[in-house]
């Protein structure tokens, strides 16, 4: 269960991670620009406030000198009635006495912004601004800074949140439907495109294709495996038949030879299946050792119809051969055989006597022909896809001996190869 | 010659005469065999090739 429980959460927490990365972005970029906002209001008031003592110091400099400290009290005092923000003004003669003209009650000399001048004769002036109000100004302003980089933050962690949310919907369907999957094993599930056509359109239908290959390959797994127990055990029940009932009559040398020897033959059969069987999944999978050598296919041909002439004869199918001596190939010279003997077998097998097979070899350009032809009574259109399927055996053929497993095992061999089989065929009247 | 008196299988046979190490679907050897059998053993009395069921052919005399 933990485990599931870590499959569901895990897309929420990466959705909450991207969030998170927009969110971080969003609001290093926003205090950035709420600081130097602050930063310049700061410097731009102080300024001002310097600009303005700095103009006074002036005049009050100029009236000191005009005559000395009661021409500059009485300006000060004139000056001070009417001004709406009342400055702090100070003389220090000579570092000895400090008249000091104008302070202002309950003003903290602490929280001054103080322009000074040095007058010719050694005297100090002093004008000085209260920066009350410009901290109080500060003082709200960066309340305001600090509300708006909380809405933005929140703005951006919402708005991160459902982007994320909408980007990853797509994301978690194909995990859902992956974790559906896992949970019940089937894999007939498929992942719902939204039609936006994008990358992760592209993602789901990708999946969507590998299910579909997926499903077709356990499909045909299944049904091989069903069609081979089913094969095995019509002998190996044979074959426990045949023990029986020799166990069960009256105790005879010839009876016990009789019946083992129906033993042997029976295991021979499903030995021959399960090689067969085994030698195809080895070239299917790629497994299968290839020792490839230069091989002319007259030879190979040669070979595998002189095995099949008696048989052949026997019957009386004419096996006629047409091969072009230059035709080569580089394959492995035993597995060929093997496919072009089963080719024959085949053929040979499904000819009525009087028939006849043609094998025929020639180069196609750069590849290299085998063609197998029978007058047998051909295979009904519905049947020619499968006849290459594992144990398939069409209806018509079962009446022989086989199973099912010849032509297979051409088709593992010659694609393990890189070659292609095809098959074409016109039902007879038979 | 080699194997007189002696049981050869099938899968013997077929990869002695045709160096073939794969089972044929096709019961060729039996084909040969019997048309083996046709040759010596039917227009004479005495027969030299003898079938163990199961398990091969024996050339005995």
């Amino acid at each position: 269960m933990s485990s599931d429980l870590e499959k569901g959460v895990r897309p929420l927490f990466f959705g909450l991670r991207i969030a998170l990365w927009y969110a971080t972005l969003f609001v290093v970029g926003s205090t950035a620009i709420v600081f130097l906002t602050y930063y310049l209001t700061a410097t731009s008031l102080a300024q001002r406030d310097q600009q303005i003592i700095r103009g006074k110091l002036g005049d009050y400099a100029a009236a000191y000198q005009r005559g000395g400290v009661r021409v500059l009290a009485a300006t000060v005092r004139a000056e001070q009635q009417a001004a709406p923000e009342r400055l702090f003004v100070r003389v220090v003669d000579r570092g000895v006495e400090a008249v000091v003209l104008s302070n202002p009650e309950g003003w903290d000399p602490s929280k001054l912004e103080i322009a000074s001048a040095t007058l010719a004769d050694g005297t100090l002036v002093q004008v000085g601004k209260s920066t009350e109000l410009r901290d109080e100004l500060l003082a709200r302003f960066r309340a305001a800074l600090g509300l708006v980089t909380l809405l933005v933050f929140a703005i951006a962690l919402t708005g991160g949140w459902l982007a994320t949310q909408s980007a990853l919907g797509p994301i978690r369907r194909l995990s859902f439907a992956v974790q559906r999957i896992i949970r019940t094993g089937r894999t007939d599930a498929r992942v719902p495109l939204d039609g936006s056509g994008d990358a992760l359109d592209e993602l789901t239908e990708l999946f969507n294709a590998m299910l579909d290959k997926i499903e077709g390959l356990v499909t045909a797994m299944r049904g091989a495996l069903d069609n081979v127990s089913h094969d095995l055990r019509t002998p190996l029940t044979r074959l426990r038949g045949t023990a029986e009932m020799a166990l069960a009559g009256p105790a005879a040398l010839d009876r016990y030879r009789e019946a083992l020897a129906d033993c042997v033959e029976e295991t021979d059969r499903v030995l021959v299946m399960l090689n067969a069987l085994m030698d195809i999944s080895e070239a299917e999978s790629g497994a299968m050792p290839l020792r490839r050598e230069r091989v002319r296919l007259a030879d190979v041909v040669e070979r595998a119809v002189d095995l099949y002439r008696d048989v052949a004869d026997a019957k009386g199918v004419r096996l006629v051969v047409e091969a072009s001596e230059d035709v080569e190939a580089t394959a492995d010279r035993t597995r060929l055989e093997q496919a072009a003997a089963n080719l024959i077998d085949n053929a040979v097998k499904y000819t009525p006597p009087g028939g006849r097979v043609d094998v025929e070899v020639r180069g196609a350009g750069n590849a290299a022909l085998l063609r197998v032809r029978d007058t047998g009574p051909g295979i009904p259109p519905d049947e020619r896809p499968r006849i290459f399927d594992r144990l398939f055996r069409g209806d018509r053929s079962r009446a022989e001996r086989g199973l099912g497993l010849g032509l297979s095992l051409v088709k593992a061999i010659v694609e393990a190869h890189g070659g292609t089989v095809a098959v074409d065929s016109e039902p007879g009247a038979m | 010659m080699r194997n007189a008196g002696k049981v050869v299988s099938k899968t013997m046979i077929l990869s002695h005469v045709w160096e073939y190490n794969f089972d044929p679907q096709t019961n060729i050897v039996d084909v040969l065999v019997s048309r083996l059998r046709e040759k010596i053993d039917r227009p004479f009395e005495k027969k030299l090739l003898h079938t163990v069921r199961g398990v091969g052919y024996v050339l005995r005399p």
